[in-house]
């Protein structure tokens, strides 16, 4: 397997950088046209259908920076970030990191938090499906153990929060977006969660403590712990209305009850 | 990963001798609301990889009307890495679900030590390259327990070490793996011209019954100086001198399932089953002329 495994390495170096090495140009049959020009066509390929699965993935981020930036932004994480899979999909999953990397104390650093929900919303897409939650279930654990309760969440379900207004910012570069109003970029925090429905991929801003209370029982964290998060956010807040309205969203599909529950035994 | 509403006993019919189009996600409602006269879909496996979502419900329920073809584009084959074993299981939790008529992958690599170029890059026909194909194909039909077929690919550059010709190589891949072929009348034609082979002479000497599907496809002309190449671009309709070497093709292969494929600047679908009945009626005369 040598050759072979030797002529794929060159053939991958030379389409991913500027320039093919004599090893490769000496393998490949001229006929006409430069070895050189003859791999350029698949470096070119390769470059071009990166950028156009990126654009596709992130079509937020090209709107608001330009497809010259973005195209240029796009070949520099390319170098840095190759694709990894066989499956396009996966190209834009460090998209986010990159920018935040590139962008970090410029004034588009809100690029990568944007993209970070750009890629939330990818992956909600093509997650898992699960059937909703079982509410009457929950009526059989003994009030006494609820704040040991540990909840699973949906499968296609993603929390996102940025120190800028990001949900706004979407909603203001989708195509059929109605209001051109300005925003400012300090107006506010955003806490975004991204759910799948039936028919459709919703991003809803949530308020603070639901936030907290969610991506604690995200993390795998009991009722309590979580409902403690939500009070560091805002003390005395209602966390039976908290914990009904994240219900309420279809975030949580299960919950398990703590092994020493009167309900296990 | 799906409901069990979905795990019907369904048998997997033969794929017709007709044409059929690529499946695209901008077509899937008007396919389901206007359930054109086609005779069959080809779906990129990987567009349906998803573990849950409307994609797969949209392939599912578009199953149900027509016969498919699943045709992947990413497993590389001809890499010198290993097979990606998460690739391969999506592969096959696919075809279990959808139960294809046929599957096929690619006479080609696109990723060396897991570095993917995601594009179809060809192989030099050396002994090495067939001897790793051979096991290649056989360890993916294994693992899917069925056989798959395995298409040519277009080509701008040729390796200078090839022992044989590409038809040669991919004739005695098939003879020793127990894969069929899908030959892309488009990438014969295109290669044929960016190496100055004669495409018939190609298309005469596999044997046919290797042969159950066939692919068309338009393709681009870029000059560069004096000489210019043919890019299979899959953005155009297919052109005159890939259908006369289509009825080239058929005339000596018989009816053979054929797909019109379209993956860039992608058209109405009416515009694909139009091209799919221009492809029907190069089926029909044939067959008029064997009775």
């Amino acid at each position: 397997m040598l050759m072979l495994r030797d002529l794929q390495r060159a053939f991958v170096q030379g389409a991913l950088s500027d320039s093919a090495s004599a090893f490769l140009c000496a393998q490949i049959i001229e006929d006409g046209i430069a070895p050189e020009r003859r791999l350029a066509i698949y470096r070119n390929n390769a470059v071009e259908g990166f950028l156009k699965t990126l654009q596709a993935t992130f079509p937020t981020i090209v709107r608001l920076a330009g497809e010259d930036w973005f195209r240029q932004v796009g070949r520099g994480y390319m170098h840095r970030y190759p694709s990894r899979s066989g499956n396009i999909h996966y190209i834009g999953q460090q998209f986010a990191t990159f920018l935040e990397a590139q962008l970090a104390g410029s004034h588009y650093e809100y690029f990568a938090d944007v993209a970070r929900l750009e890629w939330a919303y990818q992956e909600v897409l093509i997650a898992a499906d699960h059937p909703s939650f079982d509410l009457s279930a929950l009526a059989l654990v003994p009030p006494t153990d609820y704040g040991a309760l540990v909840f699973s969440t949906h499968p296609a379900m993603r929390l996102v929060h940025s120190r800028f207004p990001v949900l706004a910012i979407w909603r203001a570069n989708q195509p059929d977006a109605v209001s051109d109003e300005p925003i400012a970029l300090d107006q506010g925090s955003s806490s975004v969660l991204v759910i799948r429905r039936t028919d459709h991929v919703e991003l809803r801003e949530l308020p603070p403590t639901a936030f907290a209370l969610l991506a604690a029982l995200v993390r795998g964290e009991s009722l309590e712990q979580a409902a403690e998060c939500a009070l560091e956010i805002e003390p005395g807040v209602a966390l039976d209305a908290a914990l009904g309205r994240v219900v309420s969203l279809g975030a949580l599909v299960d919950f398990t009850v703590p092994l020493d529950s009167p309900a296990k035994q | 990963m799906r409901s069990t509403a979905h795990t019907v006993i369904r048998v997997a019919e033969p794929m017709p001798a007709r044409a059929g189009i690529g499946l695209r996600a901008q077509h899937h409602d008007d396919l389901l609301r206007d359930r054109p006269d086609i005779g069959w879909l080809e779906a990129h496996s990987e567009n349906y990889f998803a573990d849950g979502g409307a994609q797969i419900d949209y392939l599912l329920a578009l199953r149900e009307l027509y016969p498919l073809s699943l045709h992947g584009v990413g497993l590389s084959l001809g890499s010198v890495d290993p097979l990606d074993r998460d690739h391969l299981w999506r592969l096959k939790r696919l075809v279990h679900l959808a139960e294809p008529a046929l599957v096929s992958e690619h006479l080609s690599w696109g990723a060396v030590d897991g570095t993917h170029l995601n594009d179809l890059l060809p192989l030099p026909y050396t002994e090495e390259a067939l001897h790793h194909m051979v096991a290649r194909v056989g360890e993916l039909q294994d693992y899917l327990g069925r056989q798959v077929l395995i298409e040519n690919v277009s080509s701008y550059l040729q390796f200078a070490n090839a022992q044989v010709t590409e038809g040669e190589f991919l004739q005695a891949l098939a003879d020793r793996s127990g894969c069929g072929l899908l030959l892309d009348v488009n990438n014969v034609y295109v290669s044929s011209r960016n190496h100055g082979f004669d495409a018939r002479e190609y298309i005469a000497h596999i044997d046919p019954r290797h042969v159950r599907e066939i692919h068309l496809a338009g393709h681009s002309v870029n000059t560069h100086g004096d000489f210019s190449i043919l890019i299979d671009t899959h953005s155009r309709p297919v052109s005159d001198a890939v259908w006369d070497l289509y009825a080239f093709t058929i005339a000596r292969l018989g009816r053979v399932a054929t797909l019109i494929e379209w993956d860039t600047d992608i058209p109405p679908l009416a515009v694909l089953v139009a091209e799919a009945g221009r492809a029907d009626q190069f089926i029909k005369g044939l067959h008029a002329h064997a009775a």
